[in-house]
């Protein structure tokens, strides 16, 4: 009776998984090593801070493939009404609640996001205080680069342990057919 | 079979890439309308005010000279247009809503349609020389898309800083 051979299974899986970590692996390491830094320079620049500012959303406007503004998680919009509402000394869950769903820009992507290109489409300044919220753009898109990468990363040992599992298959069917 | 096999493989790439079109507006949201009657020498005018908005829901999609009409639809025959409105957007910015006010002049005839479609008081109107702004009820209101474009938010941004520089 001929052995079963899997090997052609194993390696196209192999292949699509290992093809897949590659691209993952592209797409987050571009964002880490080459965007985010520019971003950050961009924010911290002492000079010309309007153009800056513009030039640094411009940049976080074009979202990470893992971090894209369709949908919105609303803990990390709370989380940051709290972590805010801590640093103002805010207790009561009224003002709370208030600073979170009322105060401008709001704490919100979509808002942020509404808000700044309205700004700079007609042409306003994004101020030094506005800054903070450039800043929870950029911290989605960091997350969004970090999952991709963390993702790239388990693609990859599945991908490995089918290249492992393919040479195993070939060997076990070279030895049956010998027999 | 390949063949088969190829139009079935086209048919879900493109089921995938369908959420990524663009989302037109559908619906207006919050239409009311207003309606004032002022007599003088040359005889009676109607205006017609109409205020509502239109949400650009897309992430990433700005909508370029949008123009569309608001009609007043009467749903027991069919949506027959009862009347209809025009307005115009330069531009609505993606998550942004645009906010429609229209001010227009009606015959009494045409009035007295559209008072008989929201089932309002031709009498009032007469005595009171206005009707109070009224919240129209989804049902009477047909939004109608006739044109618009699409930009890339990016690229849009883009060139408005490019411009400014």
């Amino acid at each position: 009776m001929k052995k079963i051979d899997d090997s052609k299974l194993y390696f196209y899986f192999a292949l699509t998984t290992l093809i897949i970590g590659i691209i993952l692996a592209v797409v987050s390491f571009y964002s880490i090593y080459s965007v985010e830094p520019e971003i950050k320079d961009l924010l911290a620049s002492a000079e010309n801070k309007d153009k800056s500012y513009e030039r640094a959303y411009i940049l976080l406007r074009d979202p990470q493939i893992f971090a894209r503004y369709e949908h919105f998680d609303t803990e990390q919009d709370l989380q940051l009404g709290y972590s805010t509402a801590k640093k103002l000394n805010i207790d009561s869950q009224r003002d709370l609640e208030i600073l979170v769903s009322k105060t401008f820009p709001g704490t919100t992507v979509k808002k942020a996001l509404r808000y700044f290109d309205n700004k700079v489409y007609y042409g306003k300044e994004i101020t030094a205080d506005e800054k903070r919220y450039l800043e929870v753009l950029l911290d989605r898109r960091m997350k969004g680069a970090r999952l991709g990468r963390n993702t790239m990363i388990f693609v990859l040992v599945v991908s490995m342990i089918s290249w492992i599992l393919l040479f195993v298959e070939k060997r076990r069917v070279v030895s049956f057919n010998s027999e | 079979m390949q063949k088969k096999y190829l139009s079935v493989f086209i048919i879900f790439t493109a089921i995938l890439f369908m959420p990524g079109c663009n989302k037109i507006p559908e619906k207006i949201q919050s239409p009311s309308i207003k309606i004032d009657l002022t007599e003088n020498d040359n005889g009676k005018k109607y205006t017609v005010r109409f205020s509502g908005g239109i949400k650009n829901e897309n992430s990433d999609t700005a909508f370029i000279g949008y123009k569309g009409n608001v009609v007043l639809a009467d749903p027991s025959k069919d949506d027959k247009a009862v009347d209809s409105l025009s307005f115009s957007f330069p531009v609505i910015l993606p998550f942004d809503s645009g906010i429609i006010n229209i001010k227009a002049e009606r015959s009494e005839e045409e009035v007295m349609q559209i008072l008989e479609l929201l089932n309002l008081s031709r009498e009032k109107l007469i005595a009171e020389k206005s009707v109070e702004r009224f919240n129209i009820d989804e049902k009477f209101i047909k939004l109608d898309t006739v044109t618009y474009k699409t930009r890339g938010i990016v690229k849009l941004l883009k060139d408005r800083l490019n411009e400014k520089n």
